[in-house]
Protein backbone atom coordinates (compact mmCIF):
# COMPACT_ATOMS: atom_id res chain seq x y z
CA UNK A 1 0.00 0.00 0.00
CA UNK A 2 1.30 3.45 -0.93
CA UNK A 3 1.75 6.33 1.50
CA UNK A 4 -1.34 8.60 1.55
CA UNK A 5 0.86 11.70 1.61
CA UNK A 6 3.77 11.29 -0.85
CA UNK A 7 2.10 8.49 -2.91
CA UNK A 8 5.60 7.10 -3.58
CA UNK A 9 6.88 4.96 -0.70
CA UNK A 10 5.24 1.92 0.88
CA UNK A 11 3.09 2.83 3.88
CA UNK A 12 4.38 1.34 7.12
CA UNK A 13 2.62 3.57 9.66
CA UNK A 14 -1.08 2.96 10.04
CA UNK A 15 -3.35 4.91 12.34
CA UNK A 16 -7.06 4.74 12.91
CA UNK A 17 -8.80 7.69 14.55
CA UNK A 18 -12.38 7.32 15.73
CA UNK A 19 -14.09 10.60 16.58
CA UNK A 20 -17.74 10.13 17.53
CA UNK A 21 -18.02 7.17 15.21
CA UNK A 22 -16.28 8.88 12.25
CA UNK A 23 -13.38 6.55 11.54
CA UNK A 24 -10.40 7.96 9.62
CA UNK A 25 -7.59 5.66 8.54
CA UNK A 26 -4.17 7.08 7.68
CA UNK A 27 -1.37 5.15 5.97
CA UNK A 28 2.04 6.85 5.85
CA UNK A 29 5.64 5.96 4.99
CA UNK A 30 8.31 6.49 7.66
CA UNK A 31 9.49 9.77 6.12
CA UNK A 32 6.05 11.37 5.91
CA UNK A 33 5.03 9.99 9.30
CA UNK A 34 7.96 11.82 10.88
CA UNK A 35 6.87 15.08 9.21
CA UNK A 36 3.25 14.89 10.31
CA UNK A 37 2.73 17.10 13.33
CA UNK A 38 0.38 14.91 15.35
CA UNK A 39 0.47 13.38 18.79
CA UNK A 40 3.33 10.89 18.77
CA UNK A 41 2.83 7.92 21.07
CA UNK A 42 6.51 6.94 20.96
CA UNK A 43 7.85 10.39 21.78
CA UNK A 44 5.37 10.63 24.66
CA UNK A 45 7.11 7.64 26.24
CA UNK A 46 10.58 9.06 25.60
CA UNK A 47 13.04 6.49 24.21
CA UNK A 48 10.94 3.41 24.77
CA UNK A 49 10.79 2.55 21.02
CA UNK A 50 7.45 0.87 21.55
CA UNK A 51 5.39 0.74 18.37
CA UNK A 52 1.63 0.74 18.23
CA UNK A 53 1.46 -3.03 18.93
CA UNK A 54 3.63 -2.72 22.00
CA UNK A 55 6.69 -4.52 20.60
CA UNK A 56 10.21 -3.66 21.70
CA UNK A 57 11.98 -3.17 18.36
CA UNK A 58 15.53 -3.31 19.66
CA UNK A 59 15.51 -6.94 20.76
CA UNK A 60 14.31 -8.47 17.51
CA UNK A 61 17.02 -9.13 14.97
CA UNK A 62 16.91 -11.77 12.25
CA UNK A 63 19.98 -13.85 11.41
CA UNK A 64 20.22 -11.89 8.13
CA UNK A 65 20.89 -8.73 10.15
CA UNK A 66 17.49 -7.15 9.62
CA UNK A 67 15.77 -5.73 12.68
CA UNK A 68 12.10 -5.16 13.35
CA UNK A 69 12.91 -1.43 13.28
CA UNK A 70 14.22 -1.88 9.71
CA UNK A 71 10.89 -3.38 8.70
CA UNK A 72 8.88 -0.66 10.43
CA UNK A 73 11.05 2.03 8.78
CA UNK A 74 11.14 0.63 5.24
CA UNK A 75 8.23 -1.83 4.91
CA UNK A 76 10.71 -4.41 3.61
CA UNK A 77 12.07 -7.63 5.12
CA UNK A 78 15.65 -8.89 4.74
CA UNK A 79 15.12 -12.59 4.04
CA UNK A 80 12.55 -15.38 4.19
CA UNK A 81 13.52 -16.16 7.78
CA UNK A 82 12.42 -12.64 8.86
CA UNK A 83 8.83 -13.90 8.54
CA UNK A 84 9.56 -16.37 11.32
CA UNK A 85 11.64 -13.98 13.45
CA UNK A 86 9.03 -11.19 13.33
CA UNK A 87 6.04 -13.54 13.12
CA UNK A 88 4.14 -12.16 16.12
CA UNK A 89 4.44 -8.59 14.86
CA UNK A 90 3.69 -9.51 11.23
CA UNK A 91 0.53 -11.45 12.07
CA UNK A 92 -0.91 -8.26 13.61
CA UNK A 93 0.57 -5.93 11.00
CA UNK A 94 -0.63 -7.97 7.98
CA UNK A 95 -4.27 -7.54 8.96
CA UNK A 96 -3.86 -3.83 8.10
CA UNK A 97 -3.26 -4.47 4.41
CA UNK A 98 -3.99 -8.13 3.68
CA UNK A 99 -7.29 -10.00 3.52
CA UNK A 100 -6.15 -12.56 6.09
CA UNK A 101 -2.99 -13.87 7.71
CA UNK A 102 -3.11 -17.44 6.41
CA UNK A 103 -2.21 -18.53 2.90
CA UNK A 104 -4.94 -20.55 1.22
CA UNK A 105 -3.70 -20.44 -2.37
CA UNK A 106 -1.34 -22.50 -4.47
CA UNK A 107 1.41 -24.46 -2.73
CA UNK A 108 4.59 -25.95 -4.21
CA UNK A 109 3.19 -29.27 -2.94
CA UNK A 110 0.40 -29.11 -5.55
CA UNK A 111 3.03 -30.09 -8.04
CA UNK A 112 4.02 -33.07 -5.93
CA UNK A 113 0.52 -34.54 -5.70
CA UNK A 114 0.84 -38.22 -6.32
CA UNK A 115 -1.08 -38.44 -9.60
CA UNK A 116 0.21 -40.27 -12.68
CA UNK A 117 -0.23 -37.12 -14.72
CA UNK A 118 1.98 -35.15 -12.32
CA UNK A 119 4.56 -37.92 -12.20
CA UNK A 120 4.79 -37.95 -16.01
CA UNK A 121 5.03 -34.16 -16.09
CA UNK A 122 7.85 -34.13 -13.54
CA UNK A 123 9.73 -36.86 -15.37
CA UNK A 124 9.34 -35.05 -18.70
CA UNK A 125 10.78 -31.88 -17.17
CA UNK A 126 13.66 -33.83 -15.66
CA UNK A 127 14.23 -35.48 -19.05
CA UNK A 128 14.40 -32.08 -20.74
CA UNK A 129 16.95 -30.94 -18.20
CA UNK A 130 19.02 -34.14 -18.51
CA UNK A 131 19.17 -33.73 -22.31
CA UNK A 132 20.23 -30.09 -21.95
CA UNK A 133 22.98 -31.18 -19.55
CA UNK A 134 23.94 -33.91 -22.04
CA UNK A 135 23.38 -36.53 -19.34
CA UNK A 136 22.17 -39.16 -21.81
CA UNK A 137 22.31 -42.15 -19.46
CA UNK A 138 19.90 -40.49 -17.06
CA UNK A 139 17.79 -39.25 -19.99
CA UNK A 140 17.42 -42.78 -21.32
CA UNK A 141 16.37 -44.07 -17.88
CA UNK A 142 13.83 -41.25 -17.52
CA UNK A 143 12.44 -41.96 -20.97
CA UNK A 144 11.83 -45.62 -20.02
CA UNK A 145 10.02 -44.55 -16.84
CA UNK A 146 7.80 -42.15 -18.81
CA UNK A 147 6.89 -44.83 -21.39
CA UNK A 148 6.06 -47.29 -18.57
CA UNK A 149 3.86 -44.79 -16.76
CA UNK A 150 2.05 -43.84 -19.98
CA UNK A 151 1.50 -47.52 -20.90
CA UNK A 152 0.12 -48.28 -17.42
CA UNK A 153 -2.10 -45.24 -17.52
CA UNK A 154 -3.49 -46.21 -20.97
CA UNK A 155 -3.97 -49.78 -19.80
CA UNK A 156 -6.09 -48.58 -16.87
CA UNK A 157 -8.46 -46.62 -19.10
CA UNK B 1 -19.90 -7.73 -21.87
CA UNK B 2 -18.21 -5.79 -24.66
CA UNK B 3 -14.96 -4.40 -23.24
CA UNK B 4 -13.41 -3.18 -26.51
CA UNK B 5 -12.20 0.42 -26.43
CA UNK B 6 -12.07 0.28 -22.62
CA UNK B 7 -9.83 -2.65 -21.59
CA UNK B 8 -6.36 -2.47 -23.12
CA UNK B 9 -4.49 -5.41 -21.61
CA UNK B 10 -4.34 -7.94 -18.77
CA UNK B 11 -1.31 -8.90 -16.75
CA UNK B 12 -0.61 -11.54 -14.11
CA UNK B 13 2.55 -11.25 -12.05
CA UNK B 14 3.85 -13.84 -9.56
CA UNK B 15 6.51 -12.88 -7.01
CA UNK B 16 8.89 -15.65 -5.90
CA UNK B 17 12.00 -15.84 -3.72
CA UNK B 18 14.71 -18.49 -3.61
CA UNK B 19 15.22 -20.28 -0.30
CA UNK B 20 18.44 -19.54 1.63
CA UNK B 21 19.18 -16.27 -0.17
CA UNK B 22 18.61 -12.81 1.33
CA UNK B 23 16.10 -10.61 -0.48
CA UNK B 24 17.45 -8.21 -3.16
CA UNK B 25 17.34 -5.23 -0.77
CA UNK B 26 19.65 -7.03 1.68
CA UNK B 27 22.03 -8.95 -0.59
CA UNK B 28 25.58 -8.64 -1.90
CA UNK B 29 26.98 -8.97 -5.44
CA UNK B 30 28.08 -12.58 -4.99
CA UNK B 31 24.76 -13.86 -3.66
CA UNK B 32 22.75 -11.80 -6.16
CA UNK B 33 24.87 -13.22 -8.97
CA UNK B 34 24.20 -16.75 -7.70
CA UNK B 35 20.46 -16.06 -7.82
CA UNK B 36 20.76 -14.66 -11.35
CA UNK B 37 22.73 -17.66 -12.65
CA UNK B 38 20.38 -20.19 -11.01
CA UNK B 39 17.31 -18.38 -12.31
CA UNK B 40 18.63 -18.04 -15.89
CA UNK B 41 19.60 -21.74 -15.96
CA UNK B 42 16.14 -22.76 -14.79
CA UNK B 43 14.44 -20.39 -17.25
CA UNK B 44 16.49 -21.70 -20.18
CA UNK B 45 15.34 -25.22 -19.32
CA UNK B 46 11.71 -24.17 -19.37
CA UNK B 47 11.38 -22.64 -22.81
CA UNK B 48 12.59 -20.23 -25.46
CA UNK B 49 13.56 -17.08 -23.66
CA UNK B 50 16.05 -14.35 -24.51
CA UNK B 51 17.99 -13.55 -21.34
CA UNK B 52 19.70 -10.22 -20.66
CA UNK B 53 21.74 -8.80 -17.80
CA UNK B 54 20.55 -5.23 -17.41
CA UNK B 55 24.03 -3.79 -17.00
CA UNK B 56 24.81 -4.96 -20.57
CA UNK B 57 21.85 -3.16 -22.16
CA UNK B 58 21.85 0.38 -23.60
CA UNK B 59 19.74 3.13 -22.07
CA UNK B 60 17.56 3.09 -25.18
CA UNK B 61 16.93 -0.67 -24.94
CA UNK B 62 16.05 -0.32 -21.25
CA UNK B 63 13.59 2.50 -21.92
CA UNK B 64 11.92 0.52 -24.71
CA UNK B 65 11.53 -2.52 -22.45
CA UNK B 66 10.13 -0.32 -19.70
CA UNK B 67 7.57 1.23 -22.04
CA UNK B 68 6.58 -2.23 -23.28
CA UNK B 69 6.01 -3.23 -19.61
CA UNK B 70 8.60 -6.01 -19.93
CA UNK B 71 10.69 -4.61 -17.09
CA UNK B 72 10.06 -2.22 -14.18
CA UNK B 73 11.88 0.91 -13.06
CA UNK B 74 12.93 -1.02 -9.92
CA UNK B 75 14.71 -3.58 -12.11
CA UNK B 76 16.63 -0.73 -13.83
CA UNK B 77 17.54 0.69 -10.40
CA UNK B 78 19.01 -2.73 -9.53
CA UNK B 79 20.83 -3.01 -12.88
CA UNK B 80 24.17 -4.04 -11.32
CA UNK B 81 22.55 -7.30 -10.14
CA UNK B 82 19.39 -7.67 -12.23
CA UNK B 83 18.41 -9.50 -15.37
CA UNK B 84 15.37 -10.28 -17.47
CA UNK B 85 14.19 -13.21 -19.58
CA UNK B 86 11.72 -12.40 -22.34
CA UNK B 87 9.75 -14.90 -24.42
CA UNK B 88 10.00 -14.69 -28.23
CA UNK B 89 6.46 -13.29 -28.55
CA UNK B 90 7.12 -10.86 -25.66
CA UNK B 91 4.01 -11.99 -23.75
CA UNK B 92 6.06 -13.45 -20.88
CA UNK B 93 8.90 -11.77 -19.03
CA UNK B 94 10.70 -12.94 -15.92
CA UNK B 95 12.56 -10.27 -13.99
CA UNK B 96 15.40 -11.49 -11.78
CA UNK B 97 16.64 -9.59 -8.72
CA UNK B 98 13.90 -7.00 -8.84
CA UNK B 99 12.28 -6.34 -5.44
CA UNK B 100 11.91 -10.14 -5.27
CA UNK B 101 14.31 -12.70 -6.73
CA UNK B 102 11.80 -13.56 -9.43
CA UNK B 103 8.92 -11.57 -10.85
CA UNK B 104 7.25 -13.78 -13.44
CA UNK B 105 4.65 -12.05 -15.58
CA UNK B 106 2.38 -12.65 -18.56
CA UNK B 107 0.85 -9.74 -20.46
CA UNK B 108 -2.00 -10.33 -22.93
CA UNK B 109 -4.18 -7.87 -24.81
CA UNK B 110 -7.85 -7.38 -23.83
CA UNK B 111 -9.52 -8.82 -20.72
CA UNK B 112 -7.82 -12.21 -20.46
CA UNK B 113 -6.62 -12.65 -16.87
CA UNK B 114 -7.44 -16.35 -16.60
CA UNK B 115 -5.44 -17.30 -19.69
CA UNK B 116 -2.56 -15.08 -18.53
CA UNK B 117 -2.60 -16.91 -15.18
CA UNK B 118 -2.66 -20.35 -16.84
CA UNK B 119 0.37 -19.43 -18.96
CA UNK B 120 2.46 -18.01 -16.10
CA UNK B 121 1.33 -20.71 -13.65
CA UNK B 122 2.63 -23.45 -15.99
CA UNK B 123 5.96 -21.65 -16.24
CA UNK B 124 6.04 -21.18 -12.45
CA UNK B 125 5.46 -24.93 -11.94
CA UNK B 126 8.25 -25.79 -14.32
CA UNK B 127 10.65 -23.32 -12.69
CA UNK B 128 9.80 -24.87 -9.33
CA UNK B 129 11.31 -28.17 -10.51
CA UNK B 130 14.82 -26.74 -10.42
CA UNK B 131 14.37 -23.71 -8.16
CA UNK B 132 13.62 -24.05 -4.47
CA UNK B 133 11.04 -21.32 -3.80
CA UNK B 134 10.89 -19.87 -0.31
CA UNK B 135 7.53 -20.95 1.06
CA UNK B 136 5.93 -21.04 4.50
CA UNK B 137 2.82 -23.08 5.21
CA UNK B 138 1.17 -20.15 7.02
CA UNK B 139 2.43 -17.16 5.04
CA UNK B 140 2.64 -18.84 1.62
CA UNK B 141 5.24 -17.66 -0.91
CA UNK B 142 7.60 -15.32 0.94
CA UNK B 143 8.37 -11.92 -0.60
CA UNK B 144 10.58 -8.96 0.33
CA UNK B 145 7.55 -6.77 0.97
CA UNK B 146 4.70 -8.38 2.93
CA UNK B 147 2.18 -6.59 0.68
CA UNK B 148 2.95 -9.35 -1.88
CA UNK B 149 3.24 -12.36 0.44
CA UNK B 150 0.97 -15.42 0.15
CA UNK B 151 0.03 -16.04 -3.43
CA UNK B 152 2.56 -13.45 -4.66
CA UNK B 153 0.00 -12.59 -7.31
CA UNK B 154 -0.81 -9.21 -8.80
CA UNK B 155 -3.61 -9.37 -11.36
CA UNK B 156 -3.84 -6.07 -13.19
CA UNK B 157 -5.88 -4.75 -16.05
CA UNK B 158 -5.00 -1.64 -18.03
CA UNK B 159 -8.09 0.44 -18.77
CA UNK B 160 -8.83 3.52 -20.89
CA UNK B 161 -11.26 5.61 -18.82
CA UNK B 162 -11.84 9.04 -20.44
CA UNK B 163 -15.60 9.00 -19.76
CA UNK B 164 -15.21 8.51 -15.99
CA UNK B 165 -12.47 11.18 -15.88
CA UNK B 166 -14.25 13.79 -18.04
CA UNK B 167 -17.50 13.42 -16.07
CA UNK B 168 -15.52 13.96 -12.81
CA UNK B 169 -16.45 10.52 -11.44
CA UNK B 170 -12.90 9.24 -11.11
CA UNK B 171 -12.36 9.88 -7.40
CA UNK B 172 -15.72 8.35 -6.50
CA UNK B 173 -14.91 5.25 -8.54
CA UNK B 174 -11.48 4.87 -6.89
CA UNK B 175 -13.04 5.15 -3.42
CA UNK B 176 -15.71 2.59 -4.25
CA UNK B 177 -13.33 -0.03 -5.66
CA UNK B 178 -10.75 0.46 -2.87
CA UNK B 179 -13.38 -0.83 -0.42
CA UNK B 180 -13.43 -4.07 -2.42
CA UNK B 181 -9.65 -4.46 -2.08
CA UNK B 182 -8.81 -3.03 -5.50
CA UNK B 183 -6.10 -0.43 -6.27
CA UNK B 184 -6.14 2.07 -9.11
CA UNK B 185 -2.72 3.24 -10.28
CA UNK B 186 -1.07 4.99 -13.22
CA UNK B 187 -0.21 2.96 -16.33
CA UNK B 188 3.29 2.03 -15.13
CA UNK B 189 2.27 0.70 -11.70
CA UNK B 190 3.02 1.91 -8.21
CA UNK B 191 3.88 5.61 -8.03
CA UNK B 192 3.41 6.26 -11.75
CA UNK B 193 1.28 9.03 -13.19
CA UNK B 194 -1.90 8.47 -15.15
CA UNK B 195 -1.24 9.14 -18.81
CA UNK B 196 -3.92 9.67 -21.45
CA UNK B 197 -6.75 8.45 -19.18
CA UNK B 198 -5.03 5.05 -18.88
CA UNK B 199 -5.09 3.34 -15.47
CA UNK B 200 -4.07 0.03 -13.97
CA UNK B 201 -6.70 -1.78 -11.88
CA UNK B 202 -5.26 -4.46 -9.59
CA UNK B 203 -5.76 -6.47 -6.41
CA UNK B 204 -4.57 -5.07 -3.10
CA UNK B 205 -4.57 -8.37 -1.19
CA UNK B 206 -2.26 -11.27 -1.99
CA UNK B 207 -2.78 -13.22 1.25
CA UNK B 208 -5.96 -14.82 2.58
CA UNK B 209 -7.58 -15.48 -0.79
CA UNK B 210 -6.80 -18.02 -3.51
CA UNK B 211 -5.38 -17.04 -6.90
CA UNK B 212 -8.73 -17.83 -8.54
CA UNK B 213 -10.64 -15.68 -6.05
CA UNK B 214 -8.25 -12.76 -6.60
CA UNK B 215 -8.53 -13.03 -10.39
CA UNK B 216 -12.30 -13.26 -10.11
CA UNK B 217 -12.41 -10.16 -7.89
CA UNK B 218 -10.30 -8.09 -10.30
CA UNK B 219 -12.23 -9.29 -13.34
CA UNK B 220 -15.66 -8.60 -11.84
CA UNK B 221 -14.51 -5.12 -10.72
CA UNK B 222 -13.15 -4.39 -14.20
CA UNK B 223 -16.52 -5.34 -15.70
CA UNK B 224 -18.28 -3.00 -13.27
CA UNK B 225 -15.87 -0.19 -14.20
CA UNK B 226 -16.52 -0.92 -17.91
CA UNK B 227 -20.22 -0.49 -17.24
CA UNK B 228 -19.59 2.84 -15.47
CA UNK B 229 -17.33 4.01 -18.29
CA UNK B 230 -19.97 3.22 -20.92
CA UNK B 231 -22.61 5.12 -18.96
CA UNK B 232 -20.23 8.07 -18.52
CA UNK B 233 -19.47 8.11 -22.28
CA UNK B 234 -23.20 8.05 -23.07
CA UNK B 235 -23.74 10.94 -20.64
CA UNK B 236 -20.93 12.89 -22.29
CA UNK B 237 -22.54 12.40 -25.69
CA UNK B 238 -26.01 13.27 -24.41
CA UNK B 239 -24.94 16.46 -22.65
CA UNK B 240 -21.85 17.69 -24.50
CA UNK B 241 -22.01 16.23 -28.01
CA UNK B 242 -21.05 19.44 -29.83
CA UNK B 243 -18.15 20.24 -27.52
CA UNK B 244 -16.91 16.65 -27.59
CA UNK B 245 -17.14 16.46 -31.39
CA UNK B 246 -15.21 19.71 -31.67
CA UNK B 247 -12.51 18.39 -29.28
CA UNK B 248 -12.13 15.19 -31.31
CA UNK B 249 -11.83 16.95 -34.68
CA UNK B 250 -9.45 19.53 -33.23
CA UNK B 251 -7.31 16.66 -31.91
CA UNK B 252 -7.30 15.04 -35.36
CA UNK B 253 -6.50 18.40 -36.95
CA UNK B 254 -3.53 19.10 -34.68
CA UNK B 255 -2.14 15.55 -34.89
CA UNK B 256 -2.26 15.47 -38.70
CA UNK B 257 -1.01 19.01 -39.33
CA UNK B 258 1.28 20.20 -36.56
CA UNK B 259 4.96 20.93 -37.14
CA UNK B 260 6.21 20.33 -33.58
CA UNK B 261 4.57 18.27 -30.82
CA UNK B 262 5.72 17.00 -27.40
CA UNK B 263 4.89 13.50 -26.16
CA UNK B 264 2.43 14.68 -23.47
CA UNK B 265 0.48 16.84 -25.89
CA UNK B 266 0.46 14.07 -28.49
CA UNK B 267 -0.76 11.61 -25.86
CA UNK B 268 -3.57 13.96 -24.84
CA UNK B 269 -4.78 14.45 -28.44
CA UNK B 270 -4.44 10.75 -29.31
CA UNK B 271 -6.53 9.89 -26.24
CA UNK B 272 -9.25 12.30 -27.40
CA UNK B 273 -9.09 10.80 -30.88
CA UNK B 274 -9.40 7.32 -29.37
CA UNK B 275 -12.48 8.41 -27.45
CA UNK B 276 -13.89 9.94 -30.67
CA UNK B 277 -13.45 6.61 -32.47
CA UNK B 278 -15.08 4.71 -29.58
CA UNK B 279 -18.11 7.03 -29.73
CA UNK B 280 -18.32 6.95 -33.54
CA UNK B 281 -17.69 10.70 -33.71
CA UNK B 282 -14.91 10.09 -36.20
CA UNK B 283 -14.20 7.08 -38.41
CA UNK B 284 -10.68 5.98 -39.24
CA UNK B 285 -9.65 3.40 -41.83
CA UNK B 286 -7.58 1.60 -39.21
CA UNK B 287 -8.76 2.59 -35.70
CA UNK B 288 -6.27 0.24 -33.99
CA UNK B 289 -3.49 2.49 -35.26
CA UNK B 290 -4.14 4.89 -32.34
CA UNK B 291 -2.87 2.36 -29.77
CA UNK B 292 0.23 1.81 -31.87
CA UNK B 293 0.80 5.57 -32.14
CA UNK B 294 0.38 5.95 -28.37
CA UNK B 295 3.13 3.36 -27.89
CA UNK B 296 5.44 4.97 -30.45
CA UNK B 297 5.41 8.66 -29.51
CA UNK B 298 7.72 8.49 -26.49
CA UNK B 299 11.14 10.15 -26.72
CA UNK B 300 13.01 6.85 -26.84
CA UNK B 301 10.76 5.33 -29.53
CA UNK B 302 11.12 8.46 -31.71
CA UNK B 303 14.90 8.35 -31.22
CA UNK B 304 14.85 4.64 -32.07
CA UNK B 305 12.83 5.25 -35.25
CA UNK B 306 15.19 7.96 -36.47
CA UNK B 307 18.24 5.91 -35.49
CA UNK B 308 19.82 8.92 -33.79
CA UNK B 309 19.86 10.66 -30.43
CA UNK B 310 17.81 13.73 -31.40
CA UNK B 311 17.65 17.03 -29.52
CA UNK B 312 14.30 17.85 -27.86
CA UNK B 313 13.20 20.16 -30.68
CA UNK B 314 14.27 17.73 -33.42
CA UNK B 315 12.37 15.01 -31.63
CA UNK B 316 9.18 17.11 -31.47
CA UNK B 317 9.55 17.75 -35.21
CA UNK B 318 10.17 14.08 -35.97
CA UNK B 319 7.17 13.08 -33.82
CA UNK B 320 4.92 15.59 -35.63
CA UNK B 321 6.09 14.29 -39.03
CA UNK B 322 5.44 10.69 -37.97
CA UNK B 323 1.93 11.44 -36.69
CA UNK B 324 1.10 13.52 -39.77
CA UNK B 325 2.35 10.79 -42.12
CA UNK B 326 0.25 8.09 -40.45
CA UNK B 327 -2.92 10.06 -39.75
CA UNK B 328 -3.29 12.42 -42.73
CA UNK B 329 -5.27 10.11 -45.03
CA UNK B 330 -6.67 7.91 -42.29
CA UNK B 331 -10.11 9.56 -42.00
CA UNK B 332 -13.03 7.96 -43.80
Amino acid sequence: MLCDKCKKNSATYFSTVNINGNVTETHLCAECASEVNTFNFNSFFGNSKLDDFGFDNNNLTCKCGYTLSDYIETGMLGCGNCYNTFKDYLVKNLTKFQYGVNHIGKTPADLNENTTENKIRMLELKLKQAVLEENYEEASELKKQIINLKDNSNGNK
Amino acid sequence: METNNIVISSRIRLARSLKNYPFSNNTNLEKANDVLVKAFNAINNVGNFNTYRLKNLSQLALEEMLEDHLISSQLIENSDISGVAISDDKTVSIMVNEEDHLREQCLLSGLDLKRAYDIINDIDNELNISLNFDYDKNFGYLTACPTNVGTGIRASVMMFLPGICLTNNFEEMVNAVSKLGICVRGAYGEGSQANGYVFQISNQFSLGKTEDEIIQLVESTVLKICDLEKKARNNLMANNENKLTDDVFRAYGVLSNCYLIGSNEACEYLSKLKLGVALNIINLKNPEIIDELLKNISACKINGMSGANLSAIERDKSRAQYLGRVLKNMRI
